[in-house]
């Protein structure tokens, strides 16, 4: 199409015209620089292209596990793999989002999110949530409290150490005359959703004003941390102060737990064999494995067990990734180092008792 | 001023005025309380993404699904904390697995006639989830605190 103005050009001074301009810009500085620019842009997108990088996000409760197992497993099958410890609500996010290639969550998701996130959610193990606390003379496992103290304590209903109702349990335990300081999470965190959930099912008040959630209205006056280390940080450096943590990180990081109840009302320790015992009561799951483990029915079974999870995009995932992802999510099950982080892997029994 | 300039200068600046007017109209019907377009209703992915709690997405969702139903009230909002002030309960009756999941929040009434006003009412809904399939929502009108 000729506009007015525009003057006519045959078609061999239109290839003249097109070889002159090609000419005067090929000896530009300009020119070149594009082109090298150009050719390392391709080179470099073809390294990436021969190695795999996985980039996955979520949980803080298995950070230290997920750490560990990546350099091994990438020194074993030449696949790098990162993974950012923002909270499970941050890693569902970012997963949803397309902006991680898996996720690894200690919320479940129910068959309707799953569905409506596009996603899918792979079980991987169990580890246990438990209380610490810091007061001095009382050592590692030797306070005891009842369904009543704990969830009164964290309601800020009881706020002294030396309250009647935490002594009743805690006869020749030298517990010392502290106020209490209250530490939870900040951020959205699959560990406060399993916390809340032992404590709705240990008291009805607590059931009935705050509930269960990642995150939630707690009362004033407690201190929030964000993240696992944020409340490693924060019980470690008050006097009188209570939390609660995965076990795993409890005990790297020396933090003194506490006895519970069970299910069944007798006290127990947090360990890999009050775990276990705990799992042999579980209720059986659907297809998405949504569980919550808290107050088994055993006696000596601890009660506030997590299940962790993997969460990767269904379909129309990166074929490139989506089998890598799985792959990486079957390493950390099969780990045999997984129980030097005090967890417990998901069993072959408890994937076999679908409803479905 | 002569007055053969103010005429032309009052056709311009009363048509500017007009557009104007023409323009806010929807943003002022609506703060009258009468909504001018169907809400969008956020998905289940948009309010995760938006950072509300996961385990209450489904039921915002399903509560804002139930509008379109409802002869009652035709739009609902909620308060920017509603993910802090939701309370969620989970137990299980026999074999079945049960979510609660409730919160406040406001609801507009529909106009009754064309003169009627919309108001938005203060409302408790509740979502039920049995077995991890869509929440069943109830929206109740929250009962005002009598005052002297």
């Amino acid at each position: 199409m000729v506009f007015a103005g525009q003057p006519r050009i045959g078609s061999r001074g239109m290839i003249t015209w097109i070889w002159d301009l090609l000419r005067t810009t090929m000896f530009t500085a300009r020119f070149w620089a594009l082109l090298l620019v150009w050719a390392a842009a391709l080179t470099l997108s073809d390294t990436s292209a021969g190695a795999t990088l996985l980039h996955g996000a979520g949980s803080t409760m298995s950070a230290n596990y997920v750490d560990a197992s990546r350099s091994t497993y990438e020194a074993k099958h030449g696949v790098r793999v990162t993974y950012d410890a923002v909270g499970s609500g941050e890693g569902i996010r970012r997963v949803a989002t397309g902006r991680v290639d898996f996720a690894l969550t200690d919320i479940p998701l129910t068959e309707f999110e799953l569905e409506q996130l596009r996603l899918s959610q792979v079980p991987l193990f169990y580890c246990g949530v438990v209380v610490v606390v810091n007061l001095p003379g009382v050592r590692d496992g030797e306070l005891r409290l009842t369904d009543r103290a704990v969830s009164a304590i964290f309601a800020g209903e009881i706020t002294r150490w030396r309250d009647p109702e935490v002594m009743r349990a805690n006869d020749g335990v030298n517990v010392p005359d502290l106020p209490i300081l209250v530490v939870h999470r900040s951020d959205t965190s699959g560990t406060s959703f399993i916390f809340t959930s032992f404590l709705s099912g240990a008291s009805q008040m607590w059931a009935d004003r705050f509930g269960l959630g990642s995150r939630l209205s707690w009362p004033s006056g407690q201190a929030a941390a964000e993240g696992s280390a944020g409340v490693r940080d924060a019980v470690s450096s008050h006097t009188g102060a209570i939390g609660y943590l995965e076990y795993g990180n409890a005990l790297k990081w020396g933090l003194a737990t506490v006895q519970l109840a069970s299910g069944k009302g007798d006290f127990v320790r947090a360990s890999l064999e009050s775990f276990r015992l705990a799992l042999t009561a579980r209720p059986a799951v659907r297809a998405s494995h949504y569980q919550l483990l808290t107050r088994s029915l055993v006696s000596g079974a601890w009660p506030i067990l997590a299940t962790e999870y993997g969460l990767i995009e269904r379909k129309g995932h990166d074929q490139h990734t989506a089998e890598p992802v799985t792959r990486f999510l079957e390493f950390l099950v099969s780990s045999p180092t997984m129980a030097d982080f005090q967890f417990v892997p998901y069993s072959v029994r408890a994937a076999g008792d679908h409803l479905e | 001023m002569s007055r053969a300039r103010l005429i032309p200068l009052a056709r311009v600046y009363g048509a500017r005025i007009t557009s104007v007017v023409l323009a806010l109209l929807p943003s002022l019907s609506l703060a009258a309380g009468s909504p001018s377009s169907a809400p969008r209703i956020k998905s289940v992915h948009e309010l995760i993404v938006e950072g509300e709690r996961p385990e209450i997405s489904a039921c915002l969702y399903s509560a804002q699904l139930a509008m379109g139903k409802s002869h009652e009230f035709e739009r609902l909002r909620w308060p920017a904390t509603i993910s802090d002030e939701s309370v969620v309960q989970e137990y299980r009756l026999a074999d079945d697995w049960v979510r609660v999941t409730k919160f406040e929040a406001s609801a507009l009434t529909p106009g009754a006639g064309p003169f009627s006003r919309q108001r938005w009412v203060g409302v408790a809904v509740e979502c039920q989830q049995v077995n991890e399939k869509a929440p069943l929502v109830t929206v109740r009108l929250k009962l005002e605190k009598a005052t002297n």
